[in-house]
């Protein structure tokens, strides 16, 4: 072998080494960078996989607490309102005994409130029969009032207040009627 | 003449009927008994003032403020007489209009009087002369003070049983 063949294959030998050493320095640092890449991106789906995991359970919690606020809700809305129904009602009849025993005691003007109220009370209830009974009992009432000066500004506002609540298309005759027998009581003031 | 009655006649001694029927602007009153037509007694202390022109007091302020001073000495002399505060029932009876007018309001304390007789004056004034209640005939006219509500209503009861009675608004 001449001796520049001989230098040129030691300068090729010396460049693949370097070469080599190069090229592992270069594949130990990827591998790093894999190995780091790997494991942010691991860290980043462990995260989501965590926070989507408790989202979808709140989510969830939220929605079964919905559901059944709702439908807790909407029971007892009616439960409530029936119990309220059934507690104006109840109102309702005390008022009527109120004014039966009123008119049994001839004390007139007190019935006669009583009787307002009572039809004011069923109405609110709903009982028809019941809120017309009381109209025309409360007519009953003020008819056999002999005095108009008895009525309290209590009792007169309280019957300026409550009748006009109750349905005019429903009641208007009776609430008529209950006021011609008001009209008449009036003109029965006497001072003397 | 204009009349006042009072269901408590016997409880107030000759001196303050005397107070009560005198009245420099309003004129000699003849102050008498409320003779109560009922099975039961009327627990309410009751005044009932007739014959009392209201247009002409609500007109004239000097007439008012004595209808005024008059509630006023009324309440302080039936007070006097219970040991405890009491509500007074007062009805004022105007029966010369063609439409007949009757008041209705109660007084607890005489604070009230001034402000009650004040917002009186002004529905009177307001609604109820200066429109057609007071020409419209044989309507009765129902005036009353809503303690509950703090406020003045009217009503008005039409002859006709046909017609239906209406409500006029609340000051």
């Amino acid at each position: 072998m001449e001796p520049s063949n001989l230098t040129n294959s030691v300068q090729y030998l010396s460049a693949v080494s370097e070469f080599r050493v190069a090229q592992g320095y270069f594949s130990d640092i990827l591998n790093a960078q894999l190995i780091i890449f790997s494991l942010i991106l691991g860290a980043i789906v462990a995260l989501y996989a965590f926070f989507n995991y408790r989202i979808q359970k709140e989510i969830i919690q939220k929605e079964v607490k919905k559901i059944i606020e709702k439908r807790f809700e909407a029971k007892f809305t009616k439960e409530l309102s029936r119990h309220d129904k059934l507690l104006t009602l109840l109102k309702a009849s005390v008022e009527r005994a109120m004014g039966e025993f009123w008119s049994s005691e001839k004390s007139y003007v007190t019935a006669f409130v009583w009787w307002i109220r009572a039809a004011y009370d069923f109405f609110q209830g709903g009982n028809e029969p019941l809120t017309r009974g009381s109209l025309g009992a409360a007519k009953e009432s003020v008819e056999k009032i002999l005095d108009a000066s008895q009525l309290s500004a209590k009792d007169v506002s309280e019957y300026h207040r409550l009748i006009p609540e109750i349905d005019d298309k429903t009641y208007g005759k009776e609430k008529q009627l209950l006021d011609n027998a008001f009209r008449n009581a009036l003109t029965r003031t006497t001072t003397k | 003449m204009p009349t006042i009655s009072t269901n408590i006649f016997d409880k107030l001694t000759p001196g303050e009927k005397g107070e009560i029927s005198k009245s420099d602007i309003l004129g000699e009153i003849n102050f008498n008994e409320y003779h109560i037509k009922s099975a039961v007694p009327d627990e309410n202390v009751k005044y009932i003032f007739d014959g009392f022109d209201l247009k002409k007091s609500t007109n004239e302020i000097q007439i008012w403020d004595s209808l005024k001073e008059k509630i006023l000495e009324i309440y302080k002399i039936t007070s006097s007489k219970y040991e405890s505060p009491i509500e007074l029932q007062f009805w004022i009876k105007d029966l010369s209009r063609p439409a007949v007018i009757n008041i209705l309001f109660s007084i607890k304390d005489k604070d009230e009087i001034i402000d009650l007789m004040t917002t009186l004056r002004t529905k009177l004034e307001g609604e109820i002369f200066s429109n057609e209640f007071d020409a419209g005939s044989e309507k009765i006219l129902l005036i009353g003070f809503d303690r509950e509500l703090k406020s003045w209503f009217t009503k008005v009861f039409e002859k006709q049983i046909d017609k239906p009675t209406a409500s006029i608004g609340e000051i």
